[in-house]
């Protein structure tokens, strides 16, 4: 299960979608088992990236990290 | 009030008093409040004897007489439409236009799009092109109940029901009181964004508006497995 949600996150990223606020209510498990991303509330679009979001400025930890800081809900 | 056949009703403290009217079509008026003591006034009350050129005109004459009003006022007559939430300034998820007719009659240089959501559950061939767009249309009505527990979904996601072709569809809110729409607008470009994934592992986007005081988007429903189950496998 671990890899389809990762396979799932990883689709995204390939569309230059940052989720920005990945965490275990926001995936869900349908009826066939397959894994279904939400809330995308706090996603940002990384142009230019051509896929590769894991950089030091763009990824979910350092998004997550900002939100953080910034006293923002995160759980 | 909302769904039942009064007309009348009052909201009350011990001190202060709101009248409430509601229309056929589900308008509902709400007094200024009134207070039953001087006290109250500097709290923006007014007092009832403002109404009248009497001076002992007091709450008791307005509540006497609004009593009269519910006894004597006929139920108000529930139209089919009642029940339905009607979503303002809204839009919907539509399939692009065909492609206009080659009128120069050459083939084809390059495939034409696909629509990536096949239904199967696979990845697709991410393809860089928009197979949807977010339109305006005319009305959207839905079946939308957020005071019932079976309608919540958690956070600020509700169940509702699209009323053109009966689906089920999660409606999901901010309080405009609170937050400004750039939050919805926000994901609703990205789901707009990665409509290839859509029907895969991210819900079809259904439509965005305004409910209320709320501005919303519209997912569709995914019906999930409950948690105790995916833990006992």
């Amino acid at each position: 299960m671990a890899n389809k949600v990762q396979q799932a996150f990883a689709e995204i990223h390939k569309l230059d979608v940052i989720h920005g606020d990945v965490r275990a209510a926001n995936i869900l498990v349908a009826e066939d088992e397959s894994i279904w991303i939400l809330d995308f509330e706090y996603a940002q679009v990384v142009f230019g990236s051509r896929g590769q979001v894991f950089t030091d400025e763009a990824s979910e930890v350092r998004m997550l990290l900002d939100r953080i800081q910034r006293g923002e809900p995160y759980c | 009030m909302c769904w039942n056949s009064h007309a009348y009703a009052i909201l009350t403290t011990t001190a202060g008093f709101v009248f409430l009217f509601r229309d056929d079509v589900g308008n509902l008026w709400m007094s200024q409040m009134f207070a039953s003591n001087e006290s109250l006034a500097p709290g923006g009350y007014v007092l009832p004897s403002t109404l009248s050129q009497h001076y002992r005109f007091t709450i008791l004459h307005i509540l006497y007489w609004f009593t009269h009003l519910t006894e004597t006022t006929e139920p108000v007559v529930e139209r089919d439409l009642a029940q339905v939430i009607r979503v303002m300034d809204r839009y919907q998820t539509k399939p692009l236009h065909p492609p206009p007719p080659n009128i120069t009659n050459q083939p084809y240089t390059t495939p034409m799009p696909q629509y990536a959501n096949t239904g199967t559950g696979g990845y697709g061939q991410y393809h860089g092109n928009y197979t949807f767009s977010l339109e305006p249309v005319d009305e959207l009505l839905l079946d939308f109940k957020p005071w019932l527990a079976e309608s919540r979904c958690g956070g600020r996601a509700f169940r509702a029901t699209l009323i053109e072709g009966n689906h089920e569809i999660v409606v999901k809110s901010w309080d405009s009181y609170k937050h400004d729409s750039s939050q919805r607008d926000n994901e609703v470009s990205i789901y707009m964004k990665i409509q290839s994934l859509w029907n895969v592992c991210v819900p079809r986007l259904v439509g965005k508006g305004e409910i209320d005081f709320c501005h919303s988007l519209f997912l569709e429903f995914v019906k999930v497995k409950p948690i105790l189950i995916i833990l006992l496998q």
